[in-house]
């Protein structure tokens, strides 16, 4: 088995972009558009929306009851990269039921995040998952 | 053109970090790693199949519309970013109270529909899970 060890990739015709072959071993897929660039877990019920664990996030933002926003370390290259996110309660009974969640797209540095419940009112959730694809800047 | 053919990638330094350059502007970079997607499944909870998936072992059904997924290899904590879809006609899917996430499986996710009411998700549900490996 042949390993390539190196710190860093970076295309030879255009520095963000390499291409890779794809499970089937015919077509390909880009190796940069295919990485996540931003996840995070957080606790919305936490003082400042604490996080757990994130990657590419410089920051938490408690805007409101069930309204937060993520801040990116590294922006993304416009606002229109994709985010999706799921909610919900570790303790509670049932709590997972009578929930929903929307990312908006506030910048190319951040996103917001809105959950409710089906009232539908802004709640807050101990579980709150997003993960985010597009360009980097 | 160049193609560079290995079947294994490895840091040097560190051998789970790879610096990637990944902006438009051709400058940015990401990690390779820590943007990869570690598990990800199409299942169904009408058989409780697992359609496709990488990284996913099993799905356990808990009661109507509630399950869990188990990883093959397990995350280095609890704290792993898993999102989900399922569904249509205003149905959802939120994290549920009832087994709580490890870093071995999801913890409990359940499906319901606009009347709010436990619904077992099928022909398809989707989930994708982002975090670092054990």
């Amino acid at each position: 088995m042949a390993t390539l060890k190196t710190n860093t990739l970076t295309g030879t015709s255009t520095a963000g972009s390499i291409a890779v072959t794809g499970e089937g071993n015919s077509t390909t897929t880009n190796l940069q558009q295919g990485l996540c660039k931003c996840w995070v877990n957080f606790n919305g019920t936490a003082t400042d929306a604490a996080s757990r664990d994130t990657f590419n996030v410089s920051g938490m933002t408690d805007s409101a009851t069930g309204n937060y926003v993520v801040s990116f370390s590294n922006n993304m290259g416009n606002a229109n990269f994709s985010g999706v996110a799921v909610q919900g309660n570790n303790d509670a009974t049932n709590a997972g039921v009578n929930a929903t969640s929307a990312v908006g797209h506030t910048a190319s540095s951040a996103s917001g995040i809105e959950t409710s419940n089906l009232d539908p009112a802004s709640t807050d959730f101990q579980q709150i998952s997003a993960v985010y694809h597009g360009d980097l800047a | 053109m160049s193609t560079l053919r290995t079947n294994a990638l490895e840091g040097v330094d560190a051998k789970n970090s790879i610096t990637i350059v990944a902006g438009a502007g051709n400058i940015t970079t990401t990690n390779v790693q820590e943007g990869l997607c570690k598990a990800w499944t199409v299942c169904d909870m009408g058989d409780n199949a697992l359609d496709d998936s990488s990284n996913v072992s099993s799905l356990t059904d808990e009661s109507t519309g509630r399950f869990y997924l188990t990883f093959t290899n397990s995350f280095s904590s609890v704290s792993h970013a898993d999102v989900a879809m399922f569904g249509s006609n205003g149905a959802h899917i939120a994290y549920s109270g009832n087994t709580d996430k490890t870093s071995s499986i999801t913890g409990s996710l359940i499906c319901s529909n606009t009347s709010n009411s436990a619904v077992d998700g099928s022909p398809f549900i989707n989930v994708t899970s982002h975090g670092d490996l054990a």
